[in-house]
């Protein structure tokens, strides 16, 4: 996948993962690993700069809880409303530049 | 330093206060999450966080990103803040006389016997972990408080030095914990890291940071200075120390020069040299490497009391520090043995890491020659490259052909040899990558002069594989290795028509199998032997 276009959606992607229930970072980049069968490839550094970003944003919320497998405590992450808010707008503006872009397609 | 450690410092390196330890804690985490993971895939502990930590990927790329996210934190601004009406209310206090403030505790946890590694090569040590050294707090604080530094400790992770005149400086630290001569340290109560200390917790104060002498350390802060000096160790003949007992001021400023560094190499693969310029004996280096020894002679002008390093390109593929003292008395020393003359070059990204495959395994003698800046504060410009055209290097390549494989010298003091060189040697290979495993066949044919030619076949296309080849004398004694790798062989027949080994008379040959993934990253090894036919 080319880089840029995984950079410029990253936001929409992460996202989109945790809409449904918190995650921790290795989660997150696992989850999106399995869900889109490795297309994304995520260079795992880069998600956490990014899920700070949105953190700070106020996107979603984190704070550290037990780990699964126990250890040292995960830093789960939540969408927050405005989150979720953020998150269906950026879905309606992908939705239209694809679309966008298959029009283009379709008339060539 | 662990890699571990090394890796959480530059990958947080740009951060502060909460932010810091809120994201050390996080990656922390995620890595060991991950190397439990890959444990669970039969990696060893070790092999399972090298390959969790490349996952991650650079950590001076994460600490960019993070940068990108925070500011400095309201918390610490306005500790900023109340440090610098305190600092300006001291300045007034503060005089510019020496601190005579003596830190000592010339252990670190690579020196341990029990739990260290210990590698044996060529004619020297390496040592898995970097080793480091440890600053007693308890003596900064006896040598600083009364010169006007502050000590203000909010809890027991968090510590702020405030030097007159500077801004806050959070000191970094340190979980680690482990016994030495039946002794416990706490470090993260008793100590913090010498070199961390240095190029990174005092900068921020933005008071200019300078290190000079060798046996002596004088560390200036502004106007504070204070000596590091070292206790002499006392050897305990029943340790094998690692390195043995190496002098205590290359390893500080090795460290130091290893995180001036480290923001220019993804992977520091090559071997450093501090050259200290105090009145010890020079010695004399060598690295036999194949066929050839070629033994550098360096002439350089030296500046008084200047720390120099020399760095070449190699190949090891482990994160280590191959350390090795060289002092100067005077302005020439023998330093490296290569197949070639050093060539000296005036930039980093001309110091490539030199990597061997089959059709060029000829071993480039890259290197640079830096001065030690005694000023610290920018790490970019810790090392200022010599201008190649002030070094002059000097020698003969010394060739120890012998043409009858069976009469070398190489196994003379190893028990001999049983067999000639020559002939046909074959074996089977395991790869080793989780899921991919599959048995290979090696074949070579070698000529009475050393050359080689073969093929090695495996049932599979691979991306990048490489092969060492050992020899070894009678009683399985070392005597050479080889490596070759090869780079986009996706076929499953390699042929190997480019190789040489005429030094060696083995009673076999035993080597690994390497396997590398799309990202030139060593995912596999197995070790296998061959058999003379």
């Amino acid at each position: 996948m080319d880089a840029n276009l995984l950079k410029g959606n990253l936001d929409l992607i992460l996202l989109t993962i945790i809409e449904h229930g918190e995650m921790y970072g290795l989660e997150i980049i696992e989850e999106a690993n399995e869900r889109t069968n490795g297309y994304f490839e995520f260079k795992e550094g880069s998600v956490y700069p990014a899920l700070h970003r949105l953190t700070v944003q106020g996107l979603v919320t984190a704070a550290f809880k037990p780990s699964p497998r126990g250890g040292m405590p995960s830093r789960y992450y939540t969408i927050t409303e405005q989150g979720q808010k953020t998150l269906i707008q950026k879905q309606q503006e992908f939705d239209k530049f694809s679309h966008a872009v298959q029009g283009l397609r379709t008339q060539s | 330093m662990t890699d571990l450690e090394r890796f959480l410092r530059l990958a947080t390196w740009s951060l502060w206060g909460a932010q810091k330890r809120t994201v050390r804690m996080e990656l922390e985490s995620h890595i060991a999450h991950k190397t439990w993971k890959y444990q669970m895939l039969g990696f060893s502990e070790s092999e399972a966080l090298q390959k969790a930590l490349i996952d991650l990927g650079q950590p001076h790329v994460i600490s960019a990103g993070m940068t990108g996210v925070y500011t400095m934190p309201t918390l610490f601004r306005n500790t900023i803040l109340v440090g610098l009406l305190l600092s300006l209310g001291l300045a007034t206090l503060q005089s510019s006389a020496q601190v005579d403030a003596t830190n000592r505790l010339p252990i670190a946890p690579c020196l341990e016997s029990t739990n260290s590694v210990v590698r044996s090569g060529e004619d020297s040590f390496l040592c898995d972990h970097p080793y480091t050294f440890f600053l007693s707090l308890e003596q900064l604080k006896t040598d600083l408080e009364p010169k006007g530094v502050k000590f203000e400790n909010t809890d027991p992770k968090n510590l702020y030095l405030n030097f007159p005149q500077g801004k806050p400086v959070s000191v970094t630290r340190s979980d680690y914990s482990y016994e030495f001569d039946n002794k416990k340290f706490e470090l993260s109560k008793e100590f913090v890291e010498a070199s961390y200390f240095l190029t990174d917790d005092l900068p921020k104060s933005e008071l200019p940071v300078t290190l000079s002498g060798w046996d002596k350390i004088v560390v200036g802060v502004g106007k504070t200075q204070f000596d590091i000096s070292f206790l002499p160790l006392k050897p305990d003949p029943k340790i094998q120390y690692s390195p043995p007992l190496a002098p205590q001021p290359e390893i500080l400023y090795g460290n130091i020069i290893l995180e001036s560094i480290s923001g220019i190499f993804n992977e520091i693969k090559m071997p450093y040299y501090v050259i200290g310029t105090d009145e010890r004996k020079v010695e004399s280096v060598t690295f036999r490497v194949m066929d050839k020894k070629y033994r550098n002679q360096i002439q350089f002008n030296v500046d008084p009391n200047r720390i120099y390093v020399l760095i070449r390109a190699g190949t090891d593929s482990r994160l280590t520090i191959s350390s090795r003292i060289l002092h100067l008395d005077t302005n020439n020393f023998n330093a490296i043995g290569l197949q070639k003359k050093l060539e000296f070059v005036d930039s980093w990204d001309k110091l490539i890491p030199m990597k061997l495959d089959a059709s060029n395994p000829q071993r480039s003698g890259t290197a640079i020659l830096a001065r030690v800046n005694t000023t610290l504060n920018d790490k970019s410009k810790i090392l200022e490259i010599v201008n190649p055209n002030q070094i002059q290097t000097i020698g003969e390549p010394e060739r120890l052909i012998a043409n009858d494989t069976t009469q070398t010298d190489f196994c003379k003091d190893k028990g001999g040899a049983n067999t000639s060189m020559a002939g046909r040697w074959s074996g089977e290979f395991q790869s080793m990558s989780p899921g991919k495993s599959f048995v290979g066949k090696l074949d070579l044919e070698v000529q009475p002069n050393g050359v080689f030619e073969g093929e090695l076949e495996r049932p599979n296309p691979v991306l990048a594989k490489g092969i060492s080849l050992g020899a070894f004398c009678k009683n399985n004694q070392f005597a050479e290795s080889y490596e070759m790798w090869f780079h986009d062989s996706f076929t499953t027949r390699v042929p190997l028509n480019t190789g040489s080994i005429k030094q060696i008379s083995p009673t076999l040959i035993e080597g690994s199998s390497i396997e590398r993934d799309r990202k030139d990253k060593i995912v596999g090894q197995r070790y296998f032997r061959l058999r003379k036919q």
